[in-house]
């Protein structure tokens, strides 16, 4: 699934994110984003923003209405 | 029929089966039970305390004119969590314009969140800019991140309260909080610099 070009290595990483952060994501998924947020930096980036922004949601989500 | 007095807190299901014989005062302990959470949900929907209240009504009105359709494959408060997010949803579709003024005063109810007084106003500023983000997805994936991130439901329950398969639920999660976080990316980067 990312043995492919770069581009599109990321784009499927992209997809890959939020499922990975509800540890909903196949193992075999699992294993390559991990390989894949190794080596690439934008991803990095963007699982870090993306972890952020849960975050922030799930704080949002204790705040009386 | 015997009404409800003091004693034991009964069970949801106790009072469905007393309210489905037509006792009310079970039918208003359910209710007391549940609105208010589902008005906290529905508010986080619609940001709109009226549109939160009214949809509540519509939904307490509704469930009890259908009670007697209620056949307990699911929870007493899923069934009518989904009456309420599809009265929400209904409002939604009436109203067709739920942007806010961004201006608002959402600074005065978020609560600190750090000791020092750097991470109270950073844990405010991001958290009024999360707030803020929110707002402006559209519906579906607006309702979808609020049920799965804002209130906590797992993905199973968030599909079962929208009625859709899990795999849009998390089609459409996806793709809320992808577009959140690129309209949260401006905060990120100045964090960086």
């Amino acid at each position: 699934m990312l043995g492919i070009g770069k581009h599109r290595r990321c784009r499927k990483a992209g997809e890959l994110l939020s499922p990975y952060l509800d540890d909903e994501i196949a193992p075999k998924d699992r294993r390559r984003l991990s390989r894949h947020i190794a080596e690439c930096s934008s991803c990095r980036r963007l699982l870090t923003n993306l972890t952020r922004t849960v975050d922030g949601l799930r704080r949002v989500g204790t705040r009386p209405t | 029929m015997t009404t409800i007095g003091l004693g034991p807190r009964l069970s949801d299901d106790a009072l469905v089966a007393r309210a489905k014989a037509g006792d009310d005062a079970a039918f208003e302990m359910l209710a007391e039970r549940h609105s208010t959470p589902l008005r906290r949900l529905l508010y986080r929907m619609t940001r709109d305390c009226e549109a939160a209240k009214d949809a509540v009504q519509e939904a307490l009105a509704s469930a009890w004119r259908s009670l007697g359709r209620f056949e307990g494959r699911s929870r007493f408060s899923t069934w009518f969590t989904r009456i309420g997010i599809n009265a929400a949803y209904s409002g939604m579709r009436r109203e067709n314009e739920l942007l806010f003024d961004p201006q608002d005063d959402l600074h005065r109810d978020i609560p600190d969140w750090g000791n020092q007084p750097d991470e109270v106003f950073e844990s405010r500023e991001y958290l009024a800019a999360v707030d803020t983000a929110l707002q402006q997805l559209p519906d579906d994936y607006r309702t979808a991140v609020v049920l799965r991130d804002v209130q906590g439901y797992s993905t199973e329950e968030a599909a079962e309260l929208l009625g859709i398969g899990q795999r849009a639920l998390k089609s459409r999660l996806h793709r809320g909080r992808t577009a959140l976080r690129a309209r949260l990316d401006d905060h990120f980067a100045e964090e960086v610099g």
